[in-house]
């Protein structure tokens, strides 16, 4: 066939570009008319066929064991998420909840003394790991932290929703691990109190609130605090193991809710955030939890992988998050704070439970933020 | 699909199985042939349980499992980036790069394989050269089947850029490739009857999407 049309004279790329959408049936009738007038296009068409056949044909099929491996693993996580999860039923509150189970397990301590404290290595916190589903409440010296500990960092939130509410104690479906620390801390307390972390309940040695945040792991026996926490942990396992649990935490609701004084979503933890005033104090949030993170005695959360990861997926491509630091209030707005090491420069990020980007800040160097740390303390 | 995010989970796996294939050629050829491959398989599949609740329909399961994949893969490469020195050992589990392979040459059927790895690491390799963005497009199309407007909605670029990123990627694997030194393959899989089933693109299911 000769040119009598179409291609004859036209630039090379074009033809390529005619060639490449005629193989994919993405032409139109001119465009495809075009192409078959023309010997040129018609060979490059039959080049990128050839292409495509040797592309497809060698893509090997992957190991049988290999598959079934990935597959077990992707229906072992369907099997763990909560039945509210899985109904798509997890509201925006549970969002932040998520977001504050996944801080839990990065740790964030929320005030600059006590990150300072953290770094310099003075250990003032008492903690305690969790059980296997990851709660932790640590109590001690007039030092009260929750933390939450998993293996799998991934589902620290659901599987803290999953952990929470023994059955002798009130709970609400969607609460959130702030919510459950209180609830254990202090049997009294939790009768009369809103079933929440408050300033009140937890306050690090140097008197400023800490957000409910996990520190690190501890180094130090646990303390009567923990002893008394002992009775509680043990129903909590047994809980846990109990298949009807998820039925037992919504026979329980409505206590909860009862007792709450939260007028307005009593099932809802009044999370104590940590109030960002300026792209500053939003660096230095997202510093600490990065740089925390990959201290060599810190928990390993590199891959934290929240049930609120679908603004992984909204924001790819724009935001590729390495640490997440936690909730936070930035300038009066509730965000959900992160550090992307892929900016340039690397950057923290904040942005709402409905991945609306809020603000970022670039992540100070880790050089710098120490230096920061000693000035503080110095000064 | 339907029965899947019903929280049935025989259908959840059913589901799963059915994309499989697609999803781990779209995380190997995009990643590459290495373990991170399989890791941004895994990743692919988690996310893909874990956001099935709120998979709204808007595209299809397909569509949006492969973006899912897509954008595993290319964590992945990010990820190794980022760790150079853990990352470049080739850790390709045919020996592709560990040495000769060590056949009887008198033995056809293993001459043959040797023959297809070297086939494979071929086109691997200029998969490899290629640019990121023309090699993710080239596979979400030549492998993942996915058309032109399904690659702009993952990829969030217009259909026009896919359309010469595609044709610029297929160019550019072509010289690459250099078909004329790979006579054999070439007759092989344009063959219609040589083939091998469920070895090519075509041969990949086409799920029919429920949603």
């Amino acid at each position: 066939m000769s040119d009598t049309t179409g291609t004859q004279g036209a630039d090379p790329t074009s033809i390529e570009l005619l060639a490449s959408a005629y193989l994919d049936g993405e032409v139109t009738p001119e465009e495809r008319a075009q192409v078959e007038a023309s010997r040129e296009a018609l060979d490059e068409v039959e080049r990128l066929r050839q292409v495509r056949a040797v592309l497809g044909a060698t893509t090997e099929p992957p190991a049988i064991s290999v598959r079934e491996a990935h597959l077990a693993a992707a229906l072992d996580v369907w099997d763990r998420m909560p039945e509210t999860e899985r109904a798509g039923e997890v509201t925006p509150s549970a969002g932040l909840d998520a977001a504050a189970a996944a801080a839990i397990s990065t740790p964030a301590p929320s005030s600059l003394n006590s990150r300072r404290d953290r770094r310099s290595g003075r250990g003032t916190t008492k903690w305690l790991l969790g059980a296997a589903a990851g709660l932790a409440v640590i109590a001690g010296a007039g030092i009260v932290f929750q933390g939450l500990g998993t293996s799998d960092d991934s589902d620290s939130a659901s599987d803290a929703s999953e952990a929470e509410a023994p059955a002798d104690e009130p709970a609400s479906e969607d609460v959130g691990v702030a919510e459950l620390a209180a609830d254990e801390f202090s049997g009294e307390e939790t009768q009369s109190a809103p079933a929440t972390v408050s300033a009140d309940d937890v306050e690090s040695e140097d008197g400023r609130t800490e957000g409910g945040f996990a520190e690190e792991p501890a180094e130090e026996p646990a303390d009567e605090a923990m002893e008394e926490e002992a009775p509680a942990e043990a129903a909590m396992e047994e809980s846990m193991e109990e298949e009807s649990m998820e039925e037992d935490v919504e026979a329980e609701a409505a206590p909860a809710e009862e007792t709450s004084n939260d007028a307005e979503d009593p099932a809802r933890p009044e999370l104590d955030l940590e109030t960002l005033e300026n792209p500053r104090a939003l660096a230095d949030f997202g510093a600490f939890a990065f740089y925390a993170d990959i201290d060599a005695d810190a928990p390993v959360n590199a891959d934290i992988e929240p049930p609120f990861n679908t603004c992984e997926i909204e924001f790819a491509g724009t935001f590729d998050f390495d640490t997440f630091a936690g909730p936070a209030l930035y300038q009066a707005q509730e965000v959900i704070v992160a550090v992307d090491i892929t900016q340039t420069p690397p950057s923290v990020i904040a942005f709402t439970e409905i991945c609306e980007f809020i603000a970022s800040a670039p992540l100070p160097s880790e050089e710098a933020f120490d230096q920061r740390l000693l000035d503080e303390q110095a000064g | 699909m339907a029965a899947a995010r019903n929280g049935d989970r025989f259908a959840l796996d059913q589901l799963l199985r059915r994309h499989y294939d697609r999803i781990h050629a779209v995380t190997k050829r995009i990643a590459g042939g290495t373990r991170d491959a399989d890791d941004a398989c895994q990743e692919a599949l988690i996310k893909i349980v874990r956001n099935l609740p709120k998979f709204d329909g808007r595209s299809s399961f397909g569509t949006w499992a492969y973006r899912i994949a897509t954008n595993a893969a290319l964590d992945e490469l990010r990820k190794r980036k980022r760790r150079p020195a853990l990352h470049m050992v080739d850790d390709r589990d045919d020996g592709g790069s560990g040495g000769p392979v060590s056949v009887d040459p008198v033995d056809e059927l293993a001459s043959m394989r040797v023959d297809a790895v070297a086939d494979r690491l071929a086109i691997d390799e200029a998969l490899d050269e290629l640019d990121e963005d023309f090699r993710t497009v080239v596979v979400m199309r030549d492998i993942a089947d996915l058309d032109y407007s399904e690659i702009a909605v993952v990829l969030d670029i217009p259909i026009g850029t896919v359309k010469s990123r595609i044709a610029r990627g297929r160019k550019q694997l072509a010289n690459k490739l250099r078909l004329e030194d790979l006579p054999d393959l070439v007759a092989d899989v344009t063959s219609e009857t040589s083939r091998d089933i469920g070895n090519r693109a075509a041969d990949f299911e086409r799920p029919t999407d429920l949603t």
